[in-house]
């Protein structure tokens, strides 16, 4: 019963407040859509076993609610994040207007390695279309992210989008960029003996506690 | 003569040709005796005939002389003569001969010409009569000519015709009677095709009648060979009715059609098969149960295996998938509730269609009681049927791999299976009930696990902030208690416990009656009216307790709002965390709402969340208390400590034991973020406070729960295991105050400060001072920092008086220990030092009063008891040692030591005492 994984990786999903963060998470993990789902409260968190360059990786994910209020409860969630999806709805400018202040959290608190991918989403709303696909490369590229257009009513993109930052953050692992023994580097190995082929040694603290779920 | 002879002979020939006339000599007898009248009138006639005349007289005598033998018929006269001279050749003799010859001649011929003559017309007149008679006898020739003829005519031209027109007249009714029998036959033939075609179109009844009907005409005909083979087919097609009412009555099994059945029942009733077609009926139920299952239970599993199709049930069960059990069972109660459905409209339809309404038919009355037992018992058995296929399906399927919401679908659907179940036949579905029952308390321990794994998760990241939401927040505005709101709300307020099964099977009255004509109950099971039905009496969806606001600015304004409500009483403080487990109660009463059985396993589980939560509040923030042993005084603080023993005992998995506890989790560690150590922020004050208070929070929200839960469970230990719960556990929530409190009590103020500087206090005064010592102004400073910290925290979280009373009554107490130890570090007191004593305790809890606004501050007595203490005699003092067990043994000696000081005796039997008491 127990899940077996090369490496675990805290994710976060953060952005304006309907831009569809759940959605995308619930799209992802349950392939389901709910048209009303209401606001996120606080944070919620979701997880799911992906593949991906030839390792299977956990991904533990904070679905943080968009709302200002809650910002005092999300930020603490940020902590060593080694990815994130910056959510904003193509069809709202106001979500993307907040994106600057956004990636600016991210980057403060979350791991100084952080891959972070922007979404526009809502895809499928294209008649609604307030922002452009360029404006929003545009963005991505002044940031140094990169751009991706996703539905979580249609499923388009969506596993691509996590999938991209995983891959991007095990190709950060595999050059040396990330050092997943630290500790606080929003890593942690799985089962399969990752540790061992990579570093021998040392023990990175609760390192399979989650392997028992 | 000859001629004459001639004559005679021609006439007899001419007269009569047909009559013989013997021919005979002239002179034969009997020619003479025929011919002698007529001789007589021939001779009279020729009269000229001298010889005779003359000789008349003598004639006589010469006829008389003749000799006799000439009268003979065979003789010759020649020869008789020639023989007669023999030999005497005498020419006389013969002259003589001759001439008596000759006159005999001469006689005979004149007699005969005298009887010729004489019966001369009498022969005429017999001549005339024979030519008379002739001429009569050639007319009635004729005559009999003609009639033969007319005979013969009239013979063929009346009797033939006549015979021949009665026989083709005859032959023409046989042969009319053999075309209607061939046109009956002929339409026997086509009645075949009319049969099928009634058949196919479904008018049994009329289909079988007519067939019967047929059967009885091809009797009838049974003569004709042709109608034998007719006959054959009939029975055939009857046969091949007889199939098709069968294939009729299949169909029913999956969709009622009054109309049909009350067709086919009219046709069974035909038959005289009534109770044949019912026993059929349900055999084809228990088919159509059956092959239904497979055929759904195929369609889910790949067929690309071609020895799947000869799998059993359940080893194909074992085969579906996670990802498709849901459909696949939604698939299967659909089918089974079109078969169940059309039972029941079977069922209905007997009992307004009662066959025989008068009682006198025997045969009826058997029949219609032999169908109503059948369908009755039936009832019990098809449901076993279909239970047992679902159950099958749910044990062997992975169950144990779903979502928690596909879970709590699969239940659901389950419960409004067995709703069905009791609504069919009374039947409470046990062995579903059964089979969920295993699948469900595994499934559930798993799922648990998991939770609780994540909630340490969330306890690992928790910052401790408090989520905003609305003053009037409680935990039926979650989503996770949707369907649960009514319920829970009528638990609490119905507190009559009435153990109603309401809940259950109020809500579901009517299946068969709702789905009657279309669809299933199992269609849309996300909007099952049932579910919405809840729903319409609550509130607006919209206010779920934690607002819409989209924008920024009512945002602010909902925070104001909450802080400015910070002096209401009613403030809450909650987490994210505590959210996590509201709404994982929410999903755990969902579960045990569907599923009565697993309630004990609710119920543990939702103790543990709780339990863990609890236990992370104490562990993260009771770390720094010092003395949680030690102090012994704090009874709360022993209990705190029991209940997390325990926990820890149960549900928290030793990193370092090897032992197998899998059904335990791990100790959860505090968010790094967390500072605990500040002073600035009164050493996580906020923090603490809000842990701590959404604890209770949390408990208060168990306590909501409390009725309801009391009303989930029957069973005698679970009762009492909430009981123990609700008196030892969240009771306990309001408790953790005190000792997390008191950390940050212990830290705020500089114990090690004040007690050197109250050391640095001269106690040995003569006088009774008016001023209080400096220490206490440093001691108050301190406090007033507190204060202005606490005024920091407040304006960001609402702090409760219950909060700041708690904090008071932490200070005051660690305040009153430092006093005692202060007081007790003096080696010597004089009497103006106990007074100086009094009065530094009285300023600073005077001004500590005014601070904190609190009236009477506790542990005064504490410290009052033991200043006065001094002042005891000697005996006094004894007892009130023994009854002071709550000071030090450090502390009473130094008492002793300054009240005896003059008293070496007195002193060391104190010490002994006290010492005594320390051992013990």
């Amino acid at each position: 019963m127990s899940e077996t994984y090369d490496y675990m990786l805290k994710f976060l999903i953060i952005g304006s407040a309907g831009s569809g963060k759940s959605c995308l998470l619930k799209q992802f993990i349950e392939k389901k859509f709910r048209e009303e789902g209401g606001h996120t409260i606080g944070v919620e968190f979701g997880s799911k076993v992906v593949n991906t360059g030839g390792k299977s990786v956990k991904l533990q994910i904070w679905d943080t609610a968009g709302q200002e209020r809650f910002k005092a409860v999300t930020r603490s969630y940020y902590r060593d994040a080694v990815g994130a999806l910056l959510v904003f709805d193509i069809t709202n400018r106001n979500t993307f207007n907040a994106l600057q202040n956004w990636l600016e959290d991210a980057r403060t608190l979350a791991s100084p390695h952080i891959v972070i991918l922007l979404v526009g989403n809502k895809k499928d709303l294209e008649s609604e279309r307030d922002v452009t696909f360029l404006e929003a490369s545009q963005f991505a590229q002044d940031n140094e992210l990169i751009y991706m257009e996703t539905s979580a009513k249609s499923g388009e993109n969506v596993d691509d989008a996590f999938l991209w930052c995983s891959k991007n953050i095990l190709n950060k692992i595999q050059t040396g960029e990330i050092d997943p023994e630290r500790s606080t580097s929003g890593i942690q190995y799985g089962h399969l003996g990752t540790r061992r082929l990579t570093n021998a040694g040392q023990n990175s603290p609760r390192g399979c506690a989650l392997c028992q779920s | 003569m000859d001629d004459l002879k001639l004559k005679f002979l021609d006439l007899i020939h001419n007269q009569r040709n047909s009559q013989k006339v013997p021919i005979i000599d002239a002179d034969s007898p009997l020619f003479l005796d025929f011919n002698s009248p007529a001789k007589t009138s021939v001779i009279k006639e020729t009269k000229s005939d001298s010889q005779f005349n003359k000789d008349l007289c003598p004639d006589t005598d010469v006829l008389d002389n003749i000799e006799e033998i000439y009268f003979r018929e065979d003789f010759s006269p020649s020869r008789y003569e020639l023989e007669k001279l023999d030999g005497s050749l005498e020419m006389e003799v013969i002259e003589n001969n001759l001439h008596v010859l000759q006159s005999q001649l001469a006689v005979v011929s004149k007699k005969v010409l005298h009887m010729i003559l004489e019966n001369q017309s009498l022969c005429q007149k017999e001549f005339n009569k024979m030519q008379d008679l002739q001429q009569l006898l050639s007319e009635t020739l004729l005559t009999c000519q003609n009639a033969r003829s007319n005979l013969g005519k009239g013979q063929k031209s009346f009797t033939t015709a006549s015979l021949g027109i009665l026989r083709n007249y005859s032959r023409r009714k046989i042969v009319q009677d053999l075309l209607r029998s061939l046109n009956t036959i002929k339409t026997l033939l086509q009645t075949e095709a009319k049969l099928v075609k009634l058949l196919d179109e479904g008018s049994f009844s009329e289909a079988i009648s007519l067939l019967l009907e047929c059967q009885q005409v091809a009797l009838n005909y049974k003569h004709f060979q042709c109608v034998a083979a007719l006959s054959g087919k009939l029975q055939d097609t009857l046969v091949m009715a007889e199939e098709q009412l069968d294939v009729a009555l299949a169909k029913i099994c999956y969709e009622f059609d009054s109309e049909v059945y009350t067709k086919l029942q009219a046709a069974y009733s035909q038959l005289g098969k009534r109770r044949i077609a019912m026993d059929q009926l349900h055999m084809h139920y228990t088919s159509a149960i059956h092959s239904s299952a497979f055929n759904v239970i195929h369609e889910f599993v790949s067929l690309d295996n071609l020895q799947n199709c000869k799998k059993p049930f359940a080893q194909l069960c074992q085969q579906i998938g996670s990802d498709k059990l849901i459909a696949c069972l939604l698939k299967l109660c659909q089918t089974f509730w079109l078969i169940l459905r059309s039972y029941n409209q079977v069922v209905q339809w007997h009992n307004v269609n009662q066959f025989c309404n008068n009682d006198n038919d025997f045969e009826q009355n058997i029949n219609e009681q032999y169908i109503k037992q059948k369908l009755e018992s039936s009832l019990g058995k098809l449901w076993h049927d279909i239970q047992s296929r679902v159950s099958v399906l749910i044990t062997n399927a992975s169950v144990v791999n779903l979502k928690f919401d596909d879970f709590l679908q699969v239940l659901s659907i389950l419960h409004k299976v067995a709703q069905i179940g009791e609504e069919f036949c009374g039947s409470d579905s046990a062995e579903i009930q059964t089979s969920i029952r295993g699948q469900s308390s595994h499934y559930f321990r798993k799922y648990h696990l998991s939770r609780l794994e994540e909630l340490r998760l969330f306890l690992e990241n928790e910052a401790w902030n408090p989520c905003p939401v609305k003053p009037n927040f409680n935990l039926l505005h979650l989503q996770e208690f949707r369907n649960l709101r009514n319920i829970v709300q009528q638990a609490s307020v119905n507190k009559s416990h009435k153990r109603s099964d309401s809940v259950a099977s109020t809500v579901s009255s009517g299946y068969f009656n709702r789905f009657a004509f279309k669809g299933t109950p199992f269609d849309d099971s996300e909007s099952d009216p049932s579910q919405t039905e809840e729903d319409i009496l609550l509130a607006d969806e919209k206010n779920d307790g934690y607002g819409t606001e989209e924008s920024d600015d009512e945002d602010k304004k909902y925070h104001n709002s909450h802080i400015n409500s910070k002096s209401r009483k009613n403030v809450i403080l909650l987490t994210n965390t505590t959210l996590t487990v509201l709404r994982h109660c929410g999903r755990y009463l969902q579960m045990s709402r569907l599923l009565r059985s697993i309630t004990t396993d609710v119920l543990i589980c939702l103790k543990q969340l709780f339990e863990y939560y609890l236990y992370a509040v104490c562990k993260f923030f009771t770390v720094d208390l010092p003395t949680l042993t030690q102090c012994n005084t704090l009874y709360s603080v022993q209990k705190i400590s029991a209940v997390l023993k325990r926990i820890e005992d149960n549900l928290i998995r030793d990193e370092n034991s090897s032992e197998n506890a899998s059904n335990k989790v791990m100790a959860p560690v505090i968010s790094p973020t967390v500072d605990l150590k500040d002073p600035e922020n009164l050493f996580g004050l906020s923090e603490r406070i809000v842990s701590v208070e959404s604890l209770i929070f949390l408990a208060d929200q168990y306590n909501f729960l409390r009725d309801y839960i009391s009303h989930l469970i029957s069973d005698e230990n679970d009762k009492h295991s909430l009981e123990l719960f609700y008196s030892q556990e969240i009771s306990l929530a309001v408790e953790v105050r005190k000792p997390v409190y008191e950390c940050v009590a212990r830290q705020i103020i500089d114990s090690k400060l004040i007690l050197n500087l109250m050391s640095k206090v001269n106690w040995e005064v003569k006088d009774v001072m008016c001023q209080h010592s400096q220490y206490v102004d440093v001691f108050f400073r301190e406090l007033q920092i507190f204060v202005m910290r606490l005024e920091k925290i407040n304006a960001v979280i609402p702090v409760s008086k219950d909060v700041i009373n708690c904090l008071w009554h932490s200070l005051a107490e660690v305040m009153a220990e430092i006093f005692v130890e202060g007081f007790s570090n003096a080696k010597k007191c004089s009497n103006g030092g106990r007074a100086l004593m009094q009065l530094d305790f009285t300023q600073l809890m005077s001004k500590v009063e005014v601070l904190s606004s609190i009236k009477s501050i506790p542990k005064r007595d504490y410290v009052e008891a033991y200043v006065k203490a001094y002042y005891l005699p000697e005996t006094a003092l004894q007892s009130w040692i023994q009854s002071h067990p709550e000071y030090s043994s450090k502390q009473l000696l130094a008492l002793v030591n300054c009240t005896l000081y003059n008293n070496k005796k007195a002193r060391q039997k104190l010490v002994t005492l006290i010492e005594d008491m320390d051992r013990r």
